[in-house]
């Protein structure tokens, strides 16, 4: 079922080299409960089915995809927050799928996760400085056993290290014995952030760390995350749904969907020259906040919703809302292909020339589908909801000169 | 009137020539079209975002709203002073972030507020003063004339009915009309809005929807009684990216059909930009900005619109981003003067100590509440006032308040 992901980590052109973080055929399954007493295991449900990737120092990975494409479940079960039903996580070679939840407590001081919401993420009845200090009295690192919950006098190096924390996201060392309702959004997220850094870790999952906050405050996080990776040299593990974000801050792209990752690559060249069919739909839709450009631009539109990932379409999975499905992306599973420069594709028919695409996708429309009448010889609008007196100027006043047979279309 | 359709929804989003307002107006002789039937399982089609022209008529006006709410700390001031006009079949977007006052203000159109809201100032719907008229003439202007498309449709519908039963009672609650008709009709929304097999799907829960499914359903909702505006408020915030497009989409076909105006509440200043014709910026309870959205878009003429634009990461830009400093003031004790000054990187005394009205800038449809307008005016890149380097605002540093 995973073959072809890992035969195509073969064609990696980096693949001799160690990675901070390796990912290999990520699987992870939830059961379906039924709803008899017993709630029986009546069916699984893949979240995730077969996910490879990499992580190097310094990197930014940026995960993008829709809601349930799997791309949180990738990055807890990286934590293993969520044990994988199968595949392997390496960190600096150790395998992490494997381990003892002993072990996994002093691995997770090298990888810690920032969460989306920082209403939801932060104990309201802890101070700040108990919500920075709490990974490191879990580590033994507040200065040897002086687990005084308000810093009194033996805990100095741990009250210290909050302060520089909190100095480091840009926050004042004196707020640190507030409560979380005291700040912002983006003020908590800040708070999130050295949390997370407490322990100094290599490797940062940041789930969705902006998509709560407001526009303006946004870009002042993002800053802070590339400042904070400058300095010390962090990995990020980037999910997001917001494209224009995920562009500024990362060095490589995936884009999963429906629990794969259909295309991966630097992120030049994924977001300039999207190959899958998915990636240029997804890309085409975003909006962006440039009138004349929304104006004039041409734009992919998926119909449908992603399908139900308790049963996920055969081959491709994206073939069910795909422009250029045929016959064998229903019964093969596209393998990812390496199209240069670590641009791994997984379609059957990759797309070349964008430009084109969208011309083919409008033309695919109105061939293939017989329900559309020929654009000249449709009706005229029939404006079916009546007007309101004044206001008549609308569809059934514009009366299209062009259709003599007005509402033959049905 | 709200006599039903004749024809299947189906055929008529069918596009004119030369008329601004085709939906998927491609820049070929002939215009397309797209996408008859709904949702079939596979497809795709090509389109833009554009909503059809405006009408001259106003359908709603609202001057000088201030909504305030008693709290134990203090009198909330949520809304100070809004004034708009919203023409027939026009899209009035609403930007803002949480807090400035966008929902609240339109929740006052609709007559929405909790009692405790001390609401002033005038609300005319063509001309009929909306904030004077009795609680019966109010309902029967809510969800008849002036209808509301709500964030979260999950918690927007209710759980325990049908969807159909929801939509006819939309109908019902507004017309003496058969059950039957009225279910005839919430079906006839259905397929306008692009649900697949609406007939059976009028029995479903709003549960057995998706996201993208529910919010059409809200959006059927809206339009079964034949309004003249709808309210959007934050209509696609809860939904993915290519879903957001369908459902964009959808409303301004739906409205061009219905020849509704729209007021689009949101915080997503790409989905204004496609969609608006006039754009309405607000901050700490009141319009900096309105004009028209490229003139807002690309002439901004407040620097908190300045702002917001440059906070945008851009396609070609890799350098850092350029945030506003500092944090919205809080609504019960305002600085005194312009409310952005403690934030603005214009700022000078004047600023501080009065609050600029809102007034027109260089064009006269164009207006803004700033003291210093011109100076952005002169700029030839606005957004860049707020470079850090420049501002000396570093970043975040000086954000707690």
């Amino acid at each position: 079922m995973s073959s072809p992901a890992s035969a195509a980590t073969g064609v990696r052109s980096d693949e001799g080299s160690e990675h901070l973080l390796d990912v290999r055929d990520l699987v992870m399954e939830f059961p379906v409960k039924g709803k008899g007493f017993f709630r029986r295991t009546v069916g699984r449900v893949q979240a995730v089915s077969g996910v490879s990737l990499h992580l190097d120092a310094g990197e930014t990975l940026g995960v993008v995809g829709e809601s349930g494409c799997g791309k949180s479940t990738t990055g807890r079960a990286i934590l293993q927050l969520h044990k994988p039903t199968s595949g392997s996580v390496r960190l600096r070679g150790r395998e992490l799928t494997t381990m003892s939840a002993q072990d996994l407590r002093a691995v997770r001081r090298n990888l810690q996760i920032v969460f989306q919401d920082p209403f939801a993420s932060l104990n309201p009845k802890m101070p700040v400085n108990d919500i920075i200090g709490e990974a490191l009295r879990i580590h033994g690192l507040w200065k040897a056993g002086q687990g005084g919950t308000n810093g009194s006098a033996g805990t100095k190096g741990g009250t210290e290290r909050v302060g520089q924390l909190l100095s480091l996201v840009g926050l004042s060392p004196e707020h640190g014995n507030r409560y979380p309702h005291e700040f912002s959004g983006g003020q908590r997220q800040r708070i999130g952030i050295a949390r997370a850094l407490a322990l100094e870790p290599e490797v940062l999952i940041l789930d969705e760390p902006v998509s709560a906050l407001d526009v303006s405050v946004q870009a002042g996080v993002v800053n802070l995350l590339e400042d904070l990776q400058d300095r010390l040299g962090l990995a990020y593990f980037f999910i997001a749904h917001d494209l224009s974000i995920v562009r500024h801050i990362s060095d490589r792209i995936a884009v999963m969907y429906l629990g794969k990752i259909v295309e991966t690559g630097p992120r030049d060249d994924v977001y300039d020259h999207p190959m899958h069919p998915y990636t240029v739909a997804l890309l085409s839709a975003a909006p962006e906040a440039d009138p004349e450009a929304e104006r004039t631009r041409e734009r992919i539109i998926l119909t449908g919703d992603v399908p139900s990932p308790l049963n996920p379409p055969s081959g491709c999975r994206f073939r069910t809302r795909c422009w250029k499905a045929q016959d064998v992306c229903a019964t093969q599973e596209p393998p990812p292909i390496d199209h240069g420069n670590g641009h791994l594709v997984a379609c059957h028919f990759p797309v070349t020339d964008v430009e084109r695409e969208l011309r083919e996708a409008q033309q695919h429309l109105q061939g293939g589908r017989t329900a559309v009448p020929d654009p000249r010889s449709v009706g005229a609008p029939v404006g079916p909801v009546g007007g309101h007196g004044a206001a008549g100027v609308g569809r059934e006043a514009v009366a299209d000169p062009r259709s003599p047979e007005a509402g033959s279309a049905s | 009137m709200s006599t039903p359709p004749t024809q299947p929804p189906s055929d008529w989003n069918a596009e004119t020539a030369g008329d601004q307002g085709t939906l998927y107006g491609h820049d070929g002789p002939t215009p397309t079209v797209l996408e008859r039937d709904p949702e079939p399982s596979v497809g795709v089609h090509v389109g833009h975002l554009t909503a059809g022209s405006a009408g001259s008529a106003e359908v709603l006006s609202v001057e000088g709203l201030t909504v305030s709410f008693p709290t134990e700390d203090g009198l909330v001031q949520a809304v100070r002073g809004v004034s708009y006009t919203l023409h027939e079949r026009e899209v009035l977007g609403i930007v803002g972030e949480s807090g400035s006052g966008k929902s609240v203000s339109s929740m006052a159109v609709m007559g929405l507020l909790p009692r405790s809201a001390r609401v002033s100032g005038t609300i005319r719907y063509r001309g009929q003063d909306v904030l004077g008229m009795s609680r019966k003439q109010q309902r029967a202007l809510r969800g008849r004339k002036i209808a509301m498309i709500f964030q979260d449709p999950m918690t927007a519908m209710n759980p325990v009915y049908t969807v159909g039963f929801q939509l006819a009672e939309a109908v019902l609650s507004h017309e003496l009309m058969p059950r039957k008709a009225a279910m005839a009709r919430a079906e006839e929304m259905l397929a306008l809005v692009g649900i697949p097999q609406p007939k059976a799907r009028l029995d479903s829960y709003p549960h057995e929807f998706s996201g993208g499914m529910r919010q059409r359903a809200m959006i059927a909702m809206a339009v079964i009684n034949n309004p003249d505006v709808i309210i959007a408020d934050e209509p696609t915030t809860a939904l993915d990216v290519t879903v957001q497009a369908q459902i964009l989409e959808k409303l301004i076909e739906v409205k061009d059909a219905v020849n509704a105006a729209i007021v689009l509440i949101t915080h997503d200043l790409g989905v204004v930009a496609g969609m608006a014709h006039r754009t309405l910026v607000m901050y700490a309870g009141r319009p900096v900005e309105v004009g028209g959205t490229d003139d807002v878009f690309y002439r901004p003429r407040m620097p908190y619109t300045a702002g917001l634009l440059g906070s945008i990461p851009s396609a070609g830009d890799t350098g850092r981003l350029r945030p506003i400093g500092g944090a919205p003031p809080s609504l019960i004790a305002l600085p005194t003067g312009c409310p952005f000054s403690p934030r603005c990187p214009l700022v000078t005394d004047v600023c501080r100590q009065t609050e600029p009205p809102l007034a027109p800038t260089d064009a006269a449809d164009h207006l803004a509440a700033c003291h210093h307008w011109d100076r952005l005016a002169a700029a030839d890149d606005p957004t860049a006032f707020f470079r850090p380097e420049l501002t000396g605002l570093a970043s975040g540093a000086g954000e707690i308040r």
